[in-house]
């Protein structure tokens, strides 16, 4: 890898990022005065600073994050359609936040018990569905996917049936859980969110070198000094920590870690150097349109961010999934 | 000795497929492993090669039990190509001989010296013609070469290799075991499984017959490619000619 071609990379990415994250609380269904939002007047500075502009900065760490688990994914299962959502987990840390609202739990061992339960809930089902597809150390993408299917209907049946038999607060609580969606978050919670994933990445990023080996293959890592077992672990531990942490804010959001390394590979090519920091940087564009999308599209009312990724991303999948189809039979 | 195998073993489950390995492999000297279907001969590879660290015996490279070398280090001075290798991600040809550079780097970025070391590799095995095309587009036999790149590019002192003519034409087949050769007159160490006696028996220096799961001949190529050891181990009627074989039923 070229320094110059990764710095070019990075300066194409970071500036569509600079424009979409300072454009984007530009726009929505109130107009704002910015003469009046900067000088602190009501209301129009509550809507830029303590609405959209949160709103914006959780959108830009959930892209970001799950676009960066999405490439992770696919380099350790050496599988291009592997991401949270298509591989159930997503859904299956929904349902870990969704259960602490029915229990009523609201910490456990001190953090906040949606936290807790969502990352337990991704963790959960990536062992759950990696052991239905695992045989003699191999993954079968066929089984993969399949088993990522099922489980994302297990999960979302038992969210749905949740809902029916909690109670009026609860089953209000529990709807954002069925379709992801961004909501404003006060500074202190993206702050805290921000120091779990953002060295989660880091790590992912310093990594990166490795990644493209086990994205070869273990033997191919392992006979390049590189103990694959270990990175292996690695992965999975950095994979559910981000997925849990972004989906106890979001709900499941799908398709992001699909759409955007895929787009990264065809402009940039296969390197994880290149394709870690880039995903993280317009996998985060990318959500915050979606969402300036969702807020605006029918406005005043909203839609969930996660209709408009799936509505995006189902048809890609499928694209995908019928190009790859010749490997998927061999 | 760079590699001495003492008792050499390893089981699937109940199964031995390697059973009671002895042999030594030396610097300079290109070694042909053959032997019929299932005989063990990957197994043998691999286990050399560090990839299955759960064998029986005593596999030593340089003094040192494999299981117990650092993984670094060890792929620094011992090289593997494997069968075939496929690719879901469009890495350059370029890209992957790079990754034989791993060993040697820390950080993000190759040093001077790798990009040196990856020309020298993509020079040797004819693939600079192929440095900026998609992997997964390369031939078979063009993969191949890659991949015997990317293992030069690891500055290997002992080089292992898993059947490396499968798909190569008959003109890089013969310019493959040539550089081979040339390698092992440099002081490499070459290991390399193979079905084509042929070849062997032009190029190697010593062949290794396993049957399975056991060494069942091992000496200098003249001595081991007999007539009665081919009917024995392979279950055909060969006839030894000065440079060639040929077999029937």
């Amino acid at each position: 890898m070229n320094p110059k071609r990764f710095w070019t990379a990075i300066a194409i990415s970071a500036a569509v990022l600079t424009v979409v994250a300072v454009g984007a609380p530009l726009i929505g269904s109130a107009r704002i005065d910015y003469a009046r939002a900067w000088a602190g007047l009501s209301p129009d500075n509550e809507i830029l600073f303590y609405v959209r502009l949160p709103r914006v900065l959780l959108a830009l760490l959930a892209g970001g994050t799950l676009a960066v688990t999405g490439v992770l994914f696919q380099a350790i299962l050496r599988e291009p359609l592997a991401e949270p959502f298509t591989l159930g987990i997503s859904s299956g840390s929904a349902l870990g936040a969704v259960l602490t609202i029915c229990f009523g739990w609201t910490t456990i061992a001190g953090i906040p018990a949606t936290w807790a339960a969502a990352f337990l809930g991704a963790a959960t089902t990536l062992v759950v569905v990696l052991a239905i597809a695992f045989e003699r150390r191999r993954v079968s993408s066929f089984t993969l996917l399949l088993a990522g299917v099922s489980i994302n209907s297990i999960a979302m049946a038992t969210i749905l049936f949740l809902h029916n038999v909690a109670t009026f607060s609860q089953s209000f609580a529990i709807t954002r859980w069925l379709m992801g969606g961004i909501d404003a978050v006060e500074y202190r919670v993206l702050a805290v969110l921000a120091a779990i994933v953002l060295p989660v990445i880091a790590v992912v990023f310093w990594r990166s070198r490795d990644w493209n080996l086990l994205a070869v293959g273990e033997e191919w890592a392992s006979s390049r000094g590189v103990s694959s077992t270990r990175l292996l672990v690695m992965g999975y531990v950095a994979g559910s920590l981000m997925t849990g942490s972004i989906t106890a804010f979001t709900g499941p959001i799908g398709f992001i870690g699909l759409i955007v390394p895929h787009g990264l590979r065809i402009l940039f090519g296969a390197d994880h150097r290149v394709l870690v920091p880039c995903s993280f940087l317009l996998g985060a564009a990318f959500l915050i349109v979606c969402d300036t999308v969702a807020r605006t599209v029918l406005s005043p009312t909203e839609v969930p961010v996660g209709v408009i990724t799936a509505m995006l991303g189902g048809p890609f999948f499928i694209w995908l999934l019928r190009s790859k189809r010749r490997s998927l039979w061999l | 000795m760079s590699f001495q195998l003492k008792g050499v073993g390893l089981s699937y489950g109940t199964a031995p497929v390697l059973a009671d390995v002895d042999a030594t492999f030396g610097a300079g000297c290109l070694t042909a492993v053959a032997g019929p279907n299932g005989a063990g001969k990957s197994t043998l590879l691999g286990i050399m090669a560090g990839l299955r660290p759960e064998y029986v015996g005593s596999c030593e490279y340089r003094g040192r039990e494999i299981r117990r070398w650092q993984k670094r280090a060890f792929a620094r001075s011992v090289a593997f190509v494997p069968q075939a290798l496929h690719v879901e991600f469009p890495f350059t040809a370029e890209q992957v001989v790079m990754m034989g550079r791993t060993p040697f780097g820390n950080g993000l970025f190759e040093a001077p010296g790798d990009r040196e070391a990856v020309d020298r590799a993509m020079a040797t095995t004819d693939t600079l013609v192929f440095t900026g095309r998609d992997f997964r587009s390369l031939s078979g036999g063009e993969r191949q070469r890659v991949v015997l790149a990317s293992a030069l590019a690891q500055s290997p002192e002992f080089l292992l290799l898993d059947e490396p003519t499968t798909f190569l034409d008959l003109k890089h087949q013969i310019s493959m075991y040539r550089l081979l050769r040339e390698l092992c007159r440099e002081g490499l160490g070459v290991v390399t499984v193979t079905h084509d006696l042929n070849l062997a028996l032009t190029y190697a220096g010593r062949v290794l017959l396993l049957d399975r799961g056991r060494v069942s001949a091992d000496g200098a190529t003249a001595d081991v490619l007999t007539q009665a050891n081919m009917n024995r181990i392979f279950g055909v009627h060969a006839t030894i000619h000065d440079s060639w074989i040929a077999y029937e039923p």
